[in-house]
């Protein structure tokens, strides 16, 4: 089994849309998990923001799955099962705050919108945290066995066990993290008491991630690794020390976050961009301590030294799951789809995004432009629009 | 088994609660577009209003067939993880084409369609509408493509056996097209949607009815059941063209399916008959049929064009597809389903003659007996869809790729049966929230009518300080 290109390019493509989920999923989560904690006033304003843009947020996180079962269906199969009540719980979570959305507004009484707007904030806060927790325990492994039927596999009894303290660092850095890329959203479209009240809640939780994001990274380095409740991911640092310049995404994770405070506080789109960039290099940080393995076993990870990028004829990281003895690693060769279903899906893939950017960008436009003058527009009323 | 049992159980309750929303939704997007075609060409308020009025209903009716189905996409991870390794090569990549060239573009109009009013043009806000029909009705072109190439695999690279040639356990995709377009897609996909516009047509009836009877906003109930009646007339008719096809199709690809909805255990030989029931209690274990009432020879002549064509039964059906007794599809469960669904499809025909009728006598308003069916008969599209649904997944068990892949075999072995257990009932109790909410609010706002509609604005305007 060798490395293809196809499948390294699968590898960018699914982070490249991991991306752009925490960019467009991220402040709409943020918005969500924010919205408890503004007042009543400012709450129609927040939900009006993400409104129209919520199903094709929640396309990407879709997209991001579909991505992953096109391209790796391995992970996909054996993450999904193995975290079996917290993706039931992802999608709990999920569902409410969507459907609080559409339906809080309809009626007025208080009854009703005290229950959705409870689902909508409560929905918000478990969602990124669900999803940090699988992400962390991804990448800090999972002990991967393979199942009768020779598929690879990992017992999903213990779901306690995914609360280990280095994933749920993850989660609450999630949790943190898209709660101040909301806060940058809102400051760049909300009104101006939306928009007084972010100001005042970005900075803290700027501080916060960024100490999360350090804390992790020491958690990562220095935190052993395997299968103890405590372990951190140790093996997660070897790319870094055998590849140094991949230490550009941390680092433009944590630049991301300093700029946000050296951003004018006057400006709209300043701390946007922060966030951006800072959601760039968390995600590049990801991949790139990764690479080219997706999930580490927890097992095993103290029995391999794999030397970093250029381990890919390594024995172990390719070695064909179904006929190995070995417990299985996870990588991008064999978790990978057959060829032609790679190279189908990337076709489509690509086609798809050729297709949907110039009408994303033409919607967004719309409500955005309209979102500096709506006073305008609703006192001019519609008759005029025809 | 009780994995296999309760991730079925959980499948079936998650796609039959999650196949409510969409149907009605896909129905109901195209007659939005009608609904704004005319206002397009009246200009007047009121059909602009009975338009906004379409639209916030399909709005929170797709808002919980947008969430639920999220549920759908996941569980192929979660609960159906072998079937994923298996198969990822040929299922996955439709659903890719389904999220970035469907949904997106459904999702990102539908924005406009909901919170767009008094914020776009109404030439960008009627293009709006029809983008969103396109884009639900491809998102259904791809799922139900999906589920087709599972009963009728096609596409994929096969050893000298005719068996598919496998590669890392992996299923290997050869053609694209040929498995989207597998032998029973396109009769599908072309019933499935008739089955939506039927159930949006009749669910706008039933509603209009409504007003009628209670004699509220008359003009505009007469009005909207005016293009109902009509789409459902157009629809049923075809639906019986459509649906013959479609059960040509299973004729010849999945005869064991056919024999179970058509509670025939022995085949019948050349120039016996087999007769077409109209009711029986099919009786599994003794492998019998009993109370049958039915057409003589009409099953031969349905499914051959001959009256004298043998027909065969389950049991030589699932001796030739090595699926032993123990395995067989639920026989009661497939037959009554399928009848319920061909009662229902009679209904639709009758009950359209009736309503075009009536509208052509322009005494629509007056039958109050006409009135009362259409409201009682406002949910029966769902459910000949529904029940059309079982007895297609049901009837094709214990397959869940015809003749390649048991449903038994699909499933996440490691997933402990507790843990499903906890998950099923978690969705059963969270569907029941959500069914009572939408049906309360639907309920609300038919009471509140066209007439608290804002013209100008989205419907959080003027709610600002609940």
């Amino acid at each position: 089994m060798e490395v293809t290109l196809l499948q390294v390019l699968w590898f960018l493509l699914v982070g490249v849309v991991m991306l752009v989920y925490s960019l467009l999923g991220g402040y709409d989560i943020g918005v969500g998990s924010l919205y408890l904690f503004s007042s009543k006033k400012q709450r129609p304003n927040m939900i009006e923001k993400v409104g129209p843009f919520w199903d094709a947020n929640t396309i990407w996180l879709i997209t991001l799955g579909g991505g992953i079962a096109a391209s790796f269906p391995a992970v996909f199969a054996v993450t999904f099962s193995g975290y079996y009540l917290a993706i039931m719980l992802v999608l709990v979570a999920l569902i409410m705050r969507i459907v609080a959305i559409e339906f809080r507004y309809q009626l007025n009484t208080p009854g009703w919108s005290k229950v959705w707007d409870a689902c909508f904030g409560l929905g918000s806060i478990l969602l990124p945290v669900l999803l940090g927790v699988a992400l962390g325990n991804a990448m800090r492994g999972l002990p991967l066995i393979v199942n009768e039927a020779g598929y690879p596999a990992f017992e999903a009894g213990k779901f306690f066990s995914l609360l280990n303290p280095y994933s749920v660092l993850v989660g609450v850095f999630a949790l943190v993290f898209f709660a101040w890329h909301g806060c940058n959203y809102l400051n760049a479209t909300g009104n101006e008491d939306v928009r007084a009240s972010v100001r005042k809640k970005g900075p803290v939780l700027a501080g916060v991630s960024l100490a999360l994001f350090l804390v992790i990274g020491i958690y990562t380095f220095m935190g052993g690794q395997g299968h103890d409740f405590l372990a951190g991911a140790a093996h997660l640092s070897k790319n870094f020390m055998n590849f140094p310049p991949l230490f550009v995404f941390p680092l433009l994770a944590v630049g991301g976050m300093l700029f946000y405070f050296m951003a004018g506080k006057e400006s709209k789109i300043k701390p946007l961009f922060a966030s951006i960039f800072a959601s760039l290099g968390v995600v590049g940080t990801v991949g790139a301590s990764l690479f080219p393995r997706l999930i580490p076993n927890s097992m095993t990870v103290d029995k391999y030294n794999p030397t970093g990028l250029t381990d890919f004829t390594s024995e172990h990281l390719t070695a064909n799951i179904t006929s190995s003895t070995m417990d299985p690693t996870l990588t991008i060769a064999n978790a990978a789809n057959t060829e032609p279903a790679l190279l189908v899906g990337l076709i489509i893939a690509l086609l798809g995004v050729v297709i949907m950017l110039p009408y994303t960008i033409f919607v967004y436009r719309k409500f955005l432009k309209k979102a500096k003058d709506t006073s305008a527009a609703v006192s001019s009323g519609a008759s005029r629009n025809v | 088994m009780e994995v296999v049992l309760l991730s079925r159980i959980q499948f079936a309750v998650t796609v039959a609660f999650h196949f409510i929303f969409p149907c009605l939704s896909i129905g109901l997007a195209w007659l939005n577009v009608i609904f704004l075609a005319k206002y397009r060409k009246s200009k007047s308020e009121d059909d602009l209003r009975l338009s906004y009025f379409w639209v916030n209903l399909f709005g929170i009716t797709f808002a919980v067939g947008a969430a639920t189905g999220v549920v759908m996409v996941f569980q192929f991870g979660s609960n159906w993880a072998d079937f994923t390794h298996y198969a990822a090569s040929m299922f996955v990549p439709p659903l890719v084409a389904e999220a970035t060239i469907a949904f997106f573009l459904e999702a990102t109009f539908i924005g406009i369609l909901i919170w767009g009013r008094g914020k776009v043009s109404k030439a960008l806000y009627f293009v709006s509408s029809v983008m969103v029909a396109i884009g639900a009705t491809l998102s259904a072109f791809i799922i139900v493509a999906v589920d087709s190439w599972m009963q009728t695999p096609a596409g994929y690279i096969k050893d000298a056996a005719g068996n598919p040639e496998m590669l890392d356990g992996k299923v290997q995709l050869d053609n694209f097209f040929e498995a989207v377009f597998n032998p029973s897609t396109m009769p599908r996909i072309t019933h499935t949607l008739i089955a939506c516009l039927i159930t949006g047509a009749g669910f706008v009836l039933g509603i209009s009815a409504w007003y009628l009877l209670k004699k509220k906003k008359q003009e505009f109930a007469m009005k909207s059941m005016g293009v109902a009646i009509v789409v459902l007339l157009v629809c049923s008719v075809a639906q019986w063209v459509v649906g013959h096809w479609h059960t040509l199709e299973v004729v010849e690809k999945q005869p064991l399916k056919l024999a179970a909805f058509e509670g025939l255990f022995e085949s019948t030989e050349e120039g016996e008959g087999a007769e077409l029931l109209i009711f029986g209690i099919p009786d599994q274990e003794k492998e019998v049929t009993n109370l049958k009432i039915g057409i003589p020879k009409m099953l031969s002549f349905l499914a051959y064009g001959d009256f004298d064509a043998p027909v065969t039964g389950i049991k030589d059906a699932a001796a030739e597809e090595n699926v032993p007794k123990e395995e067989w599809p639920s026989v009661l469960l497939s037959f009554f389903s399928y009848r319920t669904m061909m009662a229902l499809g009679t209904f639709f025909l009758l009950f359209g003659l009736w309503g075009i009728f009536l509208k052509a006598r322009k005494k629509l308003q007056d039958s109050s007996l006409f009135l009362r069916i259409a409201l009682i008969s406002a949910p029966f599209g769902l459910i000949a869809a529904e029940v059309g649904w079982m007895a297609a997944e049901i009837g094709r068990q214990p397959w869940i790729i015809q003749g390649m892949m048991k449903t038994s075999d699909a499933i996440s072995d490691k997933v402990p049966a507790e843990q499903i257990l906890v998950s099923v009932l978690l969705f059963v109790a969270l569907y029941l929230i959500l069914t009572l909410a939408y049906v309360f609010l639907v309920k609300r706002k038919v009471e509140e009518g066209p007439d608290a509609i804002s013209l100008t604005g989205s419907h959080t305007e003027g709610r600002i300080e609940a």
